[in-house]
C-alpha cells in the first residue's frame, strides 16, 4: 500500500492526483484503521494531511470560525473559541469515546465517516456549517447536509480532501446530548443538537437535529415548528419528545435498538431542553 | 503479626506499571514463528475441502496445520488430571464445524502480519446443516447431530430431605435467565510453544491456572511422555476462570510439533472473546416454598446450561450449580436438576466463581420475591435462613466451620445505615417522577478448596542460602491478583524473617512440585497452610543443624532475629547465613525441608453485599449509588489487596447484573468487540465500601480464609435485587440493560393503560 503524506498545502494536489478510486484519506484513523486491520475495506494508497499547518489550525474569518479538518476532538474540546461561540460542538467532542480516541479522532475523518452515529454530525449541521474542500477542480465550498449522503458515503469525489470546516457566526443558544448505552465512552443511539433564540422568554427560532436515528442527521421540523413563539415548559418538550419518538416508530428498523429509541427519547428530549436551560433540572426529572 | 494483615504491593506491580513485565505476548525466542487461527464463519456445518495453495505462497508463511493434516484425536479442553472421565469431542482443528470461531486452520509465518494475511487467502468449502443458537432449538432436535453423543445432556440430580407441602405456605415460582458473558482479562489470550526435535520435547509458555493439567491434557493429545512435556507459567493478565481450560495450547503445539519451531500464538480481543469461552446462558425455573414467618421450607430447581457448541465444563459446571446451592441456608427439602444443552454458539467455561454467583443470582433473587409477598424486610428473611457456625454442608456433611453470615448481614445493615436508606429512598420515591432509588441485599457463600469433593494437596519446599534467605518452591499461578506476594508473607512470617528474605517462582512443571491448580479458591488456604508447615519444619531442621554443629541440645535452640541460639546464651548462636555454610561445609548438607498438606477442611466463607442504586425510568440507566461489601475472611493476608480484588469483583458482577452480554446474531455470528460489550468503566465505577470480618478460626494460616471468588459472588444478585426494589418490579433476566429496563417499563405502561 502506497502513502501519500504532503506536508505543504502547495503538495497536496499532487498527491490528490495519484490517488484512485481504491485510495482513503486517513484522518485521526479510529475507525479507518479497524477497518483495514479486519479486512473490511481494502485500499490501494492513503492520504494523510495532518502534517499540512492549514489543516489544523482554527482561524477567525469575516465568514466565521474556520476549522482545519485535522483538529482533534481534543483540540476541539479545549479551544476557548468554540467553547464560547459553539458549545454544542465542544459538548459534542468531549463526548466522543475514550481520551485515546479523542486526541486521534478529527473533525474531517468524523464527517469522512460518515457515521449515522457520528458525535460533530448533528452539531455541524445545527450551525450549518460548510465543507471546504481541495479536489481536482481546486477548492469549493459545500453544506454540510450536502454532503453527507449515507452511511459510510459522502458526495465528495476520492480524490477530493476535506481541508476546512466553516462555522458561521451563531446567534442562538446551543447545546448537544448524547444518549449511549452507558455514560461515557459510548456510542451513540440519539444525539440531539439543539439551537434556540428567545425573546421575551418566548422562542423565536430554534434548531433540533437528531443524529443516530437516521442514514444521516435528521432535522426535526415539526418540532422546530412547534416551539416558536411559545415559553418552554415541560409539556411542550414532552410533545417534542413524542413527535420523535413517533420518527423513530415508524423509520428506525427494530434491529437498531427501535423499541429502546421510542422510550428514551423523552428523556433525551428532556436531558438536552434542561441542559440549555429552557426548562428547570426539577422539570427535566418529571 | 509483623506481615499478615499488612499490605504490600503485588510481587509485579512495578514492572508491569513500568512495562518491564513479560507476559507471553511479549516473550521473543530463537527462529520464533507466528500463528494465526482461521475460524469458521458458519455456525455447523462440514468443512468439505481447503485449498491452502494461495496462502502457502504468500511470503512469510512457512506451514499450514489444519483439520486435514493434524491429529483427529479428540479431547476435552477442561480435563486437567491424568483419566479424567470426560465426554471428548474437540479436536484441534475441526472439520465438522460447531460454531462461527471454531478452528480449522493455523498459519504458521516468519511474522504475525503475514500469518494474519495468509489467512484471508485460504478458500474453504463448506457444507452448511441446520443450526440452534439457543437450548430452546437445540431441544426440538435440531442439531441432535452435532456430536455422536448428541445434544442433549443430563447433568446430574440432587435429592435432599423430603418435601412438605403444608398448608399457608407461600409456592414461590421465579424465573432466572442469565447472557453469555466474557471474563475480559486486560491480557488476551496467548501462549508459546517449541518443539525441540532433537530432544523430542515440548515446551509451552502460557497463562494458566493449572501446568500440570495442560501437561496432561497435551501429553494425552499429542501422545508425548509427561515427562517430554514442560509447561511453564507465565505472567498473566487476569483469568477470572479463562485460563483454567486449554484452547491456544493445543493449537501452539500442534504447529510446534509440525515446524520444530518456537511458535507464538496471541488471540486478538474479538478472538478471544469468540473462539475461547465465556459464561455460559442459563434457564432457571426455581420454586421455593416458605412458611410465613418466612422460613425456607424447599427448594425445587430446573436448570438448562448452553453449553456452546463443545461439552468443555458444562456438565460438571451445571452441577456444580446444584452444590453451592447448600452452603449459604439451612432448608431442610432440596432437588435440584439440571441439563447441559448444546447449541452452536461459543463455548462455556470456567468463569469466576464456578457457579455460586450463579446459584446466587437465582436463588437471592427468590429470597427478594419471597420477602416482598411476606412484607418482610429482606435482610431479615436472610437471617432467619442463613446457616450458622457448627452447621455443615448438608451435602457434602462437611463443617462450614466459623461461617459469620448472620453477622455480615447485621454488620452491613448498621453501616449500609439500611433502616435510614430505606425511609429516604421512600421519600424520594414519592416525589420524584423519573428517577427512582432502590435497596438491595444478598448473600454469597463459597468454599475453600476441593475437599472433599476431589483430591486437594500442597507441597512446598524450603532451602536455605548462604545469605541466609530462603528459597521457597511450590505450583502457584498468580492469576495477577497477587498470590506470589501473599505466599511470601505467609512465608515470611511463619519463618520470622524479612519479606525480601523470601524468594518463590511460579509453576513450572519441571521444577516445581505436582499440583491440581489454582482454582476453587484454595491457594491461599491450602497452598498458604503448606506454607506455614514448611516454614514450622524449616525452623526446626535449622535446630537440628546447629545442634549438630555445635552440639547444643535441640530443645535448647530458639529460632528468633534471623538467629538461632541457645535459650541460655542468646549472645552466642549462628546466624542463617552461618548455619547454611557449616551446614554446606562441615555437615555437608544443604538445609532443605519439603512438606506435604492434605487439606481435611472446607469452611464456608460468606460475604454479605448492599447496593443502592438510582435508576432514570425514561433512559432505562441505573447508576450505583453506593455499595458495601461485608466479607468473613477470617484473616485478611494482604490487606489492601484483598480489598482491591472485592472491589473488582463488585465492578465485574455489577457489570454482569446491569450491562454485560456477548451477542449473537441471527446468522450465528457473535460480537465480539468491547464496542458493543460494555463493562462498567471508571466514569459508573461506585464507591466500594469494603469490610472484613477477621476473627480467624480456620485451618488455613493465620485463620485465613477465600475471598477472590466469594467477592464476586454476591454482586450480581445484590445490584438486580437493587434495581427491582427501585421499580416494584421482578426481573431477573440478566443483564438488565436500559434496553431492558425500558422494554419492562414500556410493557407495564401498556399494562396500564389496558386495565
Amino acid at each position: 500500500m502506497q502513502s501519500f503524506i504532503p506536508k505543504t498545502w502547495e503538495e497536496i494536489p499532487d498527491c490528490l492526483r495519484q490517488m484512485t478510486e481504491k485510495s482513503k484519506f486517513l484522518g485521526g484513523g479510529t475507525d479507518l484503521i479497524i477497518k483495514l486491520h479486519s479486512g473490511q475495506l481494502k485500499s490501494d494508497a492513503l492520504c494523510y494531511l495532518g502534517y499540512v499547518r492549514e489543516l489544523r489550525e482554527i482561524r477567525e474569518q469575516e465568514e466565521g470560525l474556520s476549522i482545519g479538518a485535522y483538529l482533534s476532538m481534543t483540540e476541539l474540546e479545549r479551544d476557548p473559541g468554540i467553547k464560547a461561540r459553539y458549545p454544542a460542538l465542544m459538548q459534542a467532542a468531549a463526548d466522543v469515546g475514550s481520551v485515546q480516541i479523542r486526541n486521534n479522532g478529527t473533525i474531517g475523518g468524523n464527517i469522512g465517516n460518515a457515521s449515522p452515529a457520528g458525535d460533530l454530525l448533528p452539531v455541524l449541521c445545527l450551525y450549518e456549517a460548510k465543507v471546504e474542500t481541495m479536489g481536482p477542480g481546486g477548492l469549493r465550498r459545500l453544506p454540510i447536509e450536502e454532503v453527507l449522503l449515507s452511511p459510510g458515503r459522502m458526495s465528495l469525489s476520492y480524490n477530493e480532501a476535506i481541508v476546512r470546516i466553516l462555522l458561521p457566526p451563531c446567534t442562538m443558544e446551543t447545546a448537544f446530548l448524547k444518549l449511549g448505552s452507558r455514560k461515557k465512552l459510548t456510542i451513540s443511539r440519539i444525539g440531539i443538537a439543539l439551537g434556540a433564540e428567545r425573546e421575551d422568554g418566548r422562542i423565536r427560532k430554534l434548531r433540533l437535529y437528531i443524529g443516530a436515528v437516521s442514514i444521516k442527521p435528521l432535522r426535526l421540523k415539526a418540532a422546530e415548528e412547534l416551539a416558536i413563539g411559545k415559553r418552554i415548559g415541560e409539556s411542550e418538550v414532552l410533545a417534542m419528545a413524542e413527535i420523535l419518538s413517533d420518527y423513530i416508530r415508524e423509520h428506525v428498523p427494530e434491529e437498531f435498538d427501535r423499541d429502546y429509541k421510542v422510550w428514551a427519547a423523552r428523556g433525551a428530549m428532556l436531558d438536552i431542553f434542561s441542559r440549555l436551560k429552557l426548562i428547570s433540572a426539577e422539570e427535566s426529572e418529571g | 503479626m509483623r506481615y499478615v494483615g499488612k499490605s504490600y504491593p503485588i510481587h509485579d506491580a512495578e514492572q508491569k506499571a513500568s512495562g518491564r513485565a513479560v507476559y507471553a505476548g511479549d516473550m521473543e525466542q530463537k527462529e520464533m514463528l507466528y500463528g494465526a487461527v482461521l475460524f469458521s464463519e458458519i455456525p455447523h456445518g462440514i468443512v468439505k475441502a481447503l485449498d491452502c495453495r494461495r496462502a502457502l505462497d504468500y511470503p512469510g508463511v512457512v506451514d499450514i496445520a489444519h483439520c486435514f493434516n493434524t491429529t483427529k484425536k479428540e479431547y476435552n479442553r477442561y480435563q486437567s488430571q491424568f483419566g479424567q472421565k470426560l465426554v471428548k469431542t474437540e479436536r484441534v482443528f475441526n472439520e465438522h464445524v460447531r460454531f462461527v470461531g471454531d478452528r480449522i486452520a493455523c498459519v504458521i509465518a516468519e511474522t504475525e502480519e503475514a500469518a494474519r494475511e495468509a489467512l484471508r487467502l485460504i478458500d474453504v468449502e463448506y457444507e452448511r446443516l441446520p443450526y440452534s443458537l439457543n437450548v430452546w432449538e437445540s431441544l426440538k432436535g435440531t442439531i441432535d447431530g452435532i456430536h455422536p453423543e448428541g445434544a442433549v445432556f443430563e447433568a446430574g440430580e440432587i435429592l435432599y430431605g423430603e418435601k412438605r407441602e403444608e398448608p399457608g405456605l407461600l409456592k414461590l415460582k421465579t424465573v432466572t435467565e442469565l447472557s453469555r458473558i466474557n471474563h475480559v482479562c486486560m491480557e488476551t489470550h496467548a501462549c508459546i510453544a517449541d518443539y525441540d526435535i532433537y530432544k523430542k520435547e515440548l515446551t509451552i509458555y502460557s497463562p494458566n491456572q493449572t501446568v500440570y493439567g495442560i501437561r496432561t491434557l497435551i501429553g494425552d493429545l499429542f501422545e508425548l511422555d509427561y515427562s517430554r512435556v514442560r509447561v511453564i507459567k507465565t505472567t498473566m493478565g487476569g483469568s477470572f476462570g479463562a485460563k483454567q481450560e486449554w484452547v491456544l495450547e493445543p493449537v501452539a503445539a500442534a504447529a510446534a510439533i509440525r515446524v520444530g519451531r518456537p511458535v507464538k500464538l496471541v488471540y486478538n480481543r474479538a478472538e478471544t472473546m469468540i473462539s475461547s469461552y465465556g459464561r455460559s446462558p442459563m434457564h432457571f425455573e426455581t420454586e421455593c416454598l416458605f412458611a410465613a414467618d418466612g422460613a425456607l421450607k424447599g427448594v425445587d430447581c430446573e436448570l438448562i446450561l448452553d453449553a456452546g457448541a463443545y461439552l468443555g465444563n458444562s456438565i460438571n459446571y451445571a452441577r456444580t450449580v446444584g452444590y453451592k446451592l447448600s452452603r449459604g441456608y439451612r432448608y431442610p427439602y432440596y432437588h435440584f436438576h439440571a441439563r447441559a444443552v448444546l447449541s452452536n454458539t461459543i463455548v462455556g467455561g470456567a468463569f469466576r466463581g464456578w457457579t455460586s454467583p450463579e446459584a446466587a443470582i437465582m436463588l437471592e433473587h427468590s429470597f427478594n420475591m419471597a420477602a416482598r409477598k411476606l412484607r418482610m424486610d429482606p435482610i431479615d428473611i436472610r437471617l432467619k435462613n442463613v446457616m450458622h457456625p457448627g452447621d455443615s454442608d448438608f451435602l457434602t456433611e462437611v463443617p462450614i466451620g466459623n461461617f459469620r453470615a448472620a453477622e455480615a448481614l447485621m454488620q452491613g445493615r448498621e453501616h449500609f445505615r439500611w433502616e435510614e436508606r430505606k425511609e429516604e429512598i421512600r421519600l424520594f420515591n414519592r416525589k420524584n417522577k423519573r428517577f427512582r432509588r432502590g435497596l438491595g441485599v444478598s448473600l454469597g457463600a463459597h468454599v475453600n478448596g476441593f475437599y472433599p469433593s476431589k483430591t486437594d494437596y500442597a507441597r512446598v519446599d524450603m532451602r536455605l542460602t548462604e545469605t541466609g534467605s530462603v528459597e521457597m518452591n511450590l505450583t502457584i499461578h498468580d492469576h495477577g491478583c497477587g498470590t506470589v506476594t501473599a505466599l511470601q508473607m505467609i512465608a515470611a512470617e511463619a519463618l520470622g524473617i524479612a519479606m525480601e528474605k523470601v524468594s518463590l517462582g511460579e509453576g513450572d512443571t519441571r521444577y516445581t512440585p505436582l499440583d491440581v491448580g489454582c482454582f476453587s479458591s484454595r491457594t491461599t488456604y491450602v497452598q498458604g497452610k503448606a506454607a506455614v508447615l514448611c516454614a514450622e519444619a524449616f525452623r526446626e531442621k535449622l535446630k537440628e543443624h546447629v545442634a549438630l554443629l555445635t552440639g547444643w541440645p535441640e530443645e535448647e535452640l530458639l529460632v528468633e532475629g534471623e538467629r538461632v541460639f541457645p535459650r541460655s546464651a542468646p549472645e552466642q548462636g549462628y546466624s542463617w547465613s552461618r548455619v547454611a555454610e557449616e551446614s554446606q561445609q562441615i555437615l555437608k548438607k544443604e538445609l532443605f525441608v519439603s512438606k506435604e498438606y492434605i487439606p481435611d477442611t472446607n469452611p464456608g466463607v460468606a460475604g454479605a453485599h448492599f447496593a443502592m442504586v438510582e435508576v432514570d425510568r425514561y433512559t432505562g440507566m441505573t447508576k450505583l449509588l453506593h455499595y458495601l461489601a461485608v466479607h468473613d475472611i477470617g484473616q485478611a493476608i494482604n490487606r489492601e489487596i484483598c480489598i482491591a480484588q472485592t472491589q473488582g469483583a463488585v465492578l465485574m458482577g455489577a457489570g454482569a447484573a446491569l450491562l454485560e452480554e456477548v451477542k449473537t446474531r441471527p446468522d450465528g455470528s457473535p460480537m465480539g468487540s468491547l464496542k458493543d460489550y460494555h463493562l462498567i468503566n471508571s466514569f459508573e465505577a461506585p464507591d466500594v465500601r469494603v469490610e472484613f470480618i477477621e476473627d480467624g478460626g480456620t485451618e488455613g494460616p493465620y485463620g485465613a480464609k477465600s475471598i477472590g471468588e466469594v467477592a464476586h459472588t454476591p454482586v450480581t444478585a445484590a445490584v438486580v435485587a437493587a434495581v427491582n426494589d427501585a421499580l416494584g418490579s421482578e426481573m431477573n433476566r440478566i443483564p438488565l440493560t436500559p434496553d431492558v429496563i425500558c422494554a419492562y417499563l414500556s410493557e407495564r405502561e401498556k399494562g396500564k393503560k389496558g386495565e
